[in-house]
């Protein structure tokens, strides 16, 4: 009996099915538990199916690549649903001609805001130089930010760590943070949730409205483009 | 820009008439266009990253071509809109992947889980104030009734 187990667990951890399976079931799980939450921005499914999984892999042993030759797919449709987020950004164009300036500047200021901040606590507690650049470029999205951390003499894959986690975290904090200051304009909660915490509080603005949905994508692409310019700019300024 | 607006309105009712009659047997007529619609966008966005060496994902820019080409169409399709709406309403599981990758990676915080930890979390709580407060207080110029 065993030995036959072992057999179907020898062939289905050879096979991308059973990743696949778990990633959209942990998720699933994380769903629900959000909606029994009665949508509780705290209720992360996100934070929650990784942690399921997280929990799995190091339970029964099993390695990242080999979890990841199944998760890939879902992972390679993160791409083209960023596309896709330019279709909630044409449905409000009208309204975000109007307040253009508005965003530019925003998202200037979340931006150094993001990478300042970052620096400067982390300097005042004490961390590494290579940590305190690590975290300089959190607020991007991933490919941005390991690669803008490469270029000022950071630690990519630390910076991975600080952008999904900075991301999870807006994603939880936004909207209260956002409504203790009685701001309940969906064009703000947008843009400082898409300058913060980029595709994972995007996706979560998109469930608050579309268009905080889609200032929060068309905040995260600006500000994508900013840290690339600016972080390595001042940087360099400070050499 | 009042004529503008009102076709968006327009086409919003029509787009809801629409998806409650027939949305069923539109969307998988229209899957596979739409797919190569964004993919393709993707394609060009990654193309325009390696040939012009920009700084910035090849999908961040793809979002960018999709948006010019409906700006110069001026208008998308019912269909378009449904199944992106669709694709997006799942945003959040996409990230799970890379969220498990760096949890498993969670030993590089190490010794200095503290700082870093202090660092994003009022880093996060400051940038997300800041920047809501400042659109917010532009926005309100701006603002329609």
């Amino acid at each position: 009996m065993t030995t036959e187990l072992e057999r179907i667990w020898v062939y289905l951890s050879a096979s991308p099915l059973l990743a696949l399976t778990l990633t959209l079931v942990a998720y699933q799980f994380g769903s629900w538990l959000h909606l029994k939450s009665g949508r509780n921005p705290l209720v992360n499914p996100v934070l929650l199916a990784v942690i399921a999984i997280v929990t799995l892999l190091s339970l029964s042993g099993t390695s990242y690549s080999t979890y990841f030759e199944g998760a890939q797919f879902v992972h390679f449709l993160l791409g083209p649903a960023t596309v896709a987020l330019a279709v909630p950004l044409y449905q409000q164009l009208h309204l975000v001609r109007r307040s253009a300036k508005a965003i530019l500047l925003a998202v200037l200021c979340g931006s150094l805001t993001a990478g300042i901040s970052a620096v400067g606590i982390s300097w005042a507690l004490g961390a590494s130089r290579e940590t305190i650049l690590s975290l300089a470029p959190k607020s991007a999205t991933t490919p941005v930010a390991m690669g803008v951390s490469e270029q000022i003499g950071g630690l990519p894959s630390l910076t991975a760590v600080a952008v999904i986690l900075t991301g999870i975290l807006g994603a939880m904090a936004g909207q209260g943070v956002l409504r203790l200051m009685k701001i309940h304009d969906d064009r703000a909660i947008g843009v400082a949730i898409g300058v913060t915490a980029h595709g994972i509080g995007t996706a979560r603005a998109l469930q608050a409205s579309t268009v905080a949905g889609a200032f929060s994508g068309l905040a995260m692409g600006l500000n994508a483009i900013a840290t690339a310019v600016l972080i390595p700019a001042i940087v360099n300024m400070f050499r | 820009m009042i004529c503008h607006h009102v076709r968006i309105c327009n086409k919003g009712r029509g787009f809801r008439l629409f998806a409650a009659e027939s949305a069923h047997t539109l969307e998988g007529r229209h899957l596979i266009p739409f797919l190569i619609t964004l993919l393709v966008c993707q394609l060009i966005g990654e193309v325009t990253v390696i040939v012009f060496g920009l700084p910035l994902p090849g999908p961040v820019v793809g979002m960018a071509v999709l948006f010019l080409w409906l700006t110069v169409a001026g208008k998308t399709t019912a269909n378009f809109e449904i199944l992106s709406n669709q694709l997006l309403s799942h945003l959040s599981l996409l990230f799970v992947p890379a969220g498990v990758g760096v949890m498993l990676h969670a030993e590089l915080l190490g010794e200095e889980l503290v700082p870093i930890a202090v660092a994003l979390v009022v880093s996060t709580l400051i940038t997300l104030a800041l920047t809501g407060w400042i659109m917010n207080k532009l926005g309100t110029e701006t603002r329609d009734s």
